[in-house]
Parts: C-alpha cells; sequence; structure tokens
C-alpha cells in the first residue's frame, strides 16, 4: 500500500507527478506518469510522444497516491538510487 | 540486525515494490518493451539487496541468462516436454526448464483414488 | 505589483510568564493597550491544560469589546507606518482580533531531561520554549527540530551561551534564540552592562548565521511590558537595526505559529500532505 506516510520510500513508478517549483523554470508545469527511476533524475512521459528527464535535486514534487491523496516532496530527499531508499535514513520532525 | 538481514517493514515495502513492478512491467510490455526490461531490473535490485526471494508468480516471468521480460506468445515459447515446462527465451534463446513432478503425482494420486472409491462401491 | 508597501506592523510578544487568572487578564489587558495584537502565556507542563480553558475566555473577551475603545486608547506606534520589504502580502490582510497563544515552558535539569521533556509535551502545545544557560542543554536545544524557541542561552553566565557551532545548527533546525528584556530592566550595572555585551555577542552571531531571533518581554507583571516602540530604540543599542527589530518582534513569532499550525502535516523534513 502507498500511503502518505511512506511514498518517499516506496515505488515512484507508475504515479502522477507534477513538478511546482524548481530552480529551471522550464520545468515547472511538468505534469504526468513516472515511467523511470535513476539516482538523480527521473523520466515523465508528459504525452504518447514526449517524455521529460526531470533532475531531482532542483525541484520541488507533488506526487499523487493511488487513492488520490497529494503529497509534496523536496526533490532533495529523493537523490538516492531507486533501492536504496527504503532504507535511507530521514529526518523526522 | 544480522548481516544481509533487513528489518520486516523493509522487507514489506520491498516485496510491495516489486509487485508493482513487474505489474507495470506486464501492462507495459505491448507498447513499450524497453520499459518493461528496466522495471525488471529494478526488481532484481531490490530483491538482491533486500535478500528478498521472487515472488513464485513472477519468477517464470523473465529470463534468467538476459534478464529480459517474458511475456508468453510474444518474446516466449512455452512448451511441455519429458515431464518439465519448457520456457524459451526468444531473445537470447535460453531453455529454461522447470518440472512438474509434483502436479503429475498429484495426479495420479486423484486417479488411484477415484479407482478405490468406485471399487468399494462395487462391492 | 512589486516594491515596498506602506502597512501596519503586527506585533507580539512570545514570552509573559502565566500564573493564574487574575494576573494574565491584567497582563493580556496591558499588552493590548500598548499596542501588540498578539501575546503568548507559557506555563510549566502542569498548568497549561487548566490556564488553556481560561485563556479562551480571556480571548473572547478581549475580542468583544468595541474597537473603537481600543483604537482611541492605543498608542501612536500601532498607527504608524513601516516599510516592510518582504512577506508584506499576509500583512496586508490586516485582522483586528487580539490572539493569545497558550504555551509550554521548560526547565530541563540536563539535555536527556530536556529531550524527554519535549517528546512528551510536543503534541500537545503550539509553542514550546526551554530555557537554557548550561552549555549542554544549549546545544541539544539547538540540535532538536522540535523546540521552538530556546530562551535566556546567557543565562547565569560569563559568556553568552551561543558560539558558531550552536548558531549554524539552530539556523539549520529552525530554533528561534530569544532576548529577554526582563533580564536587562532587574538587573543592575554592573550585571546589566554584562547582559548587554552578551545580547551584542548573539546579535553578530544572528548576523552571520541568520538563525531566527525573538525578542520577548519575560514579563511577570505589568510593569515589565513596554511598548513595541521602546523594544526597538532599546535592540538599537546592541546592534539590531529597525528592520531586524521588526523581524523579531512581529515576523519571526508569526512564523512559528504558522509552521506549528501544519506540523501535523509534514511527514520528514521535506514531505508534507497538501490538501487537493
Amino acid at each position: 500500500m502507498i500511503t502518505p506516510q511512506n511514498l518517499f520510500q516506496h515505488e515512484l513508478i507508475g504515479l502522477t507527478v507534477e513538478i511546482v517549483e524548481s530552480s529551471n523554470m522550464g520545468l515547472v508545469g511538468i505534469k504526468g506518469k513516472v515511467v523511470d527511476e535513476t539516482r538523480n533524475t527521473i523520466r515523465v512521459e508528459v504525452d504518447d510522444r514526449h517524455e521529460s528527464i526531470i533532475p531531482k535535486n532542483v525541484a520541488i514534487f507533488h506526487f499523487q497516491t493511488p487513492e488520490g491523496q497529494k503529497v509534496e516532496i523536496d526533490g532533495k530527499i529523493l537523490v538516492s538510487r531507486p533501492e536504496d531508499r527504503i532504507k535511507k535514513k530521514f529526518r523526522k520532525i | 540486525m544480522r548481516r544481509g538481514r533487513r528489518p520486516k517493514w523493509m522487507i514489506n515495502i520491498g516485496k510491495e515494490r516489486i509487485d508493482i513492478l513487474f505489474k507495470l512491467a506486464d501492462n507495459e510490455f505491448s507498447r513499450h518493451p524497453e520499459r518493461s526490461h528496466r522495471y525488471v531490473k529494478l526488481a532484481r535490485n531490490i530483491s538482491t539487496k533486500y535478500n528478498i526471494p521472487m515472488p513464485i508468480k513472477w519468477k517464470r516471468r523473465f529470463c534468467k541468462n538476459c534478464y529480459k521480460f517474458l511475456k508468453p506468445g510474444q518474446n516466449c515459447k512455452v512448451r511441455l516436454s519429458k515431464g518439465k515446462v519448457h520456457f524459451k527465451c526468444l531473445e537470447c534463446g535460453q531453455m529454461m526448464r522447470v518440472p512438474y513432478e509434483k502436479e503429475k503425482k498429484e495426479k495420479r494420486r486423484i486417479k488411484i483414488e477415484s479407482y478405490l472409491i468406485k471399487k468399494r462401491a462395487n462391492e | 505589483m512589486s516594491g515596498n508597501y506602506l502597512i501596519k506592523l503586527k506585533f507580539y510578544d512570545f514570552h509573559l510568564q502565566g500564573r493564574n487568572y487574575n494576573s494574565d487578564k491584567k497582563l493580556i489587558f496591558e499588552a493590548k493597550r500598548l499596542g501588540y495584537s498578539g501575546v503568548s502565556l507559557l506555563y510549566s507542563k502542569d498548568d497549561y491544560k487548566e490556564s488553556k480553558e481560561y485563556l479562551t475566555e480571556i480571548e473572547n473577551e478581549i475580542n468583544s469589546e468595541p474597537t473603537m475603545d481600543s483604537n482611541s486608547v492605543s498608542n501612536p506606534v500601532s498607527n504608524s507606518t513601516y516599510n516592510l520589504d518582504s512577506n508584506s502580502d499576509n500583512n496586508l490582510n490586516f485582522e483586528k482580533t487580539f490572539k493569545i497563544f497558550p504555551g509550554i515552558k521548560i526547565f530541563p535539569k540536563n539535555s536527556e531531561d530536556l529531550k524527554r521533556q519535549i517528546r512528551s509535551s510536543r503534541k500537545k502545545t503550539n509553542i514550546l520554549m526551554a530555557v537554557g544557560g548550561d552549555l549542554k542543554i544549549n546545544r541539544a536545544a539547538c540540535e532538536n527540530i522540535q523546540l521552538d524557541i530556546l530562551s535566556r542561552p546567557y543565562y547565569k553566565r560569563r559568556d553568552c551561551g551561543i558560539n558558531h557551532v550552536l548558531a549554524k545548527e539552530a539556523a539549520n533546525n529552525d530554533v528561534a534564540i530569544e532576548l529577554n528584556i526582563c533580564d536587562i530592566l532587574r538587573a543592575r550595572s554592573p550585571i546589566r552592562s554584562k547582559i548587554m555585551a552578551h545580547f551584542q555577542e548573539i546579535v553578530k552571531l544572528q548576523k552571520k548565521f541568520k538563525f531566527p531571533l525573538i525578542i520577548g518581554s519575560g514579563a511577570v507583571s505589568i510593569y515589565d511590558l513596554r511598548r513595541p516602540k521602546d523594544l526597538n530604540a532599546l535592540s538599537q543599542c546592541f546592534g539590531l537595526s529597525k528592520n531586524e527589530v521588526n523581524l523579531a518582534i512581529s515576523n519571526n513569532p508569526k512564523n512559528i505559529v504558522d509552521f506549528n499550525n501544519q506540523r501535523k502535516d509534514i511527514i520528514i523534513v521535506g514531505a508534507k500532505k497538501v490538501d487537493n
């Protein structure tokens, strides 16, 4: 189950994502499905033809869980290999 | 924590992630085969890192030689012969053989039992 | 629309010592007369629950007063205008209600005790303040992301209680550091000058490391309260400019409250829930 509590440790591929803030203004507003993930980037399918590669550490994302809840995540905490993200230590508040 | 062992919640998340990735790979195969091959790779990374065995459902769905996703009828040939299921990967030509001895024995046992029941009924 | 706005500022006093119903009521009314638009009363952990109930009563009472009355009494400071270059959009929606924020004050014995007390009272309240003094306590407080305010780090010390390491940590974890005006008022000349020197030191560090700074009155009786303008004048003695003082008594306290209102939505640092 992907919930807001474990989304940052869970699989990002397949979720809907929107970029709300970035130091690169050209990336803001991109919305689509995540199709691939590497250590520093995620690849978003915008429509049938176009895919765009977005660096994680310069953007703030709005992920949507399958249930429809939205979570805002700073891309800086996602920077790690996809399989390492499960055991990465996050700072609790 | 012993070496190679992970806490339970990590293993649970890992299992869920493997499941999600293989489902996506299955859906995407007809349009983007290269994506499903990539998803298999990601799923295998998780499984090897956290000592999670591949689920039986998905164990036969990727080639053990070239690690590509297999879809029977498209890039995979499935045949029965000599008491084994033969999966042939059409990408690299690797043959994967899985015995179905258990199922055979099960079938035999059911057959014998049904005979016995008939016999008793006749007596 | 960009540039400077000429607007009214709202002032908050975040360190009033709460005791009982009568004295609290006097303090709050006096603070309103002096031109504050919000105060925070701090209690120990045991008194917090019952005091919260009567504070809502006082809040209703003070807001039901006719506004004309308060305008005639209020001083020229609250009506005067200031330049503020940032965050001015929030302040444009000027509300005339007086706000009271009850909070918990912690007197830790050592760093372990501080952690335990913070954990137990974090969920109960919006404002959490720890009283420093010992260097180990100061350090533990600055490193704790759950704490809001560290009060009087210079208390009973020969130096200001903060160094460059703690300042960095405080900026990292958003722990505000409070300058207590009451210490100056109560102390006599040799100690008073020392405390002023400590303030100067803290201000120096603040300018370099940019941790949030708060000026609180620490008032027990109504005679300890001072007007925002007086604070402004006094603070220039230890090196704060006019705008920085305005940040310290109006913006930084507001940020703390705003951040704590959405604290339950934040899952970890960098991830939070958003309403659709």
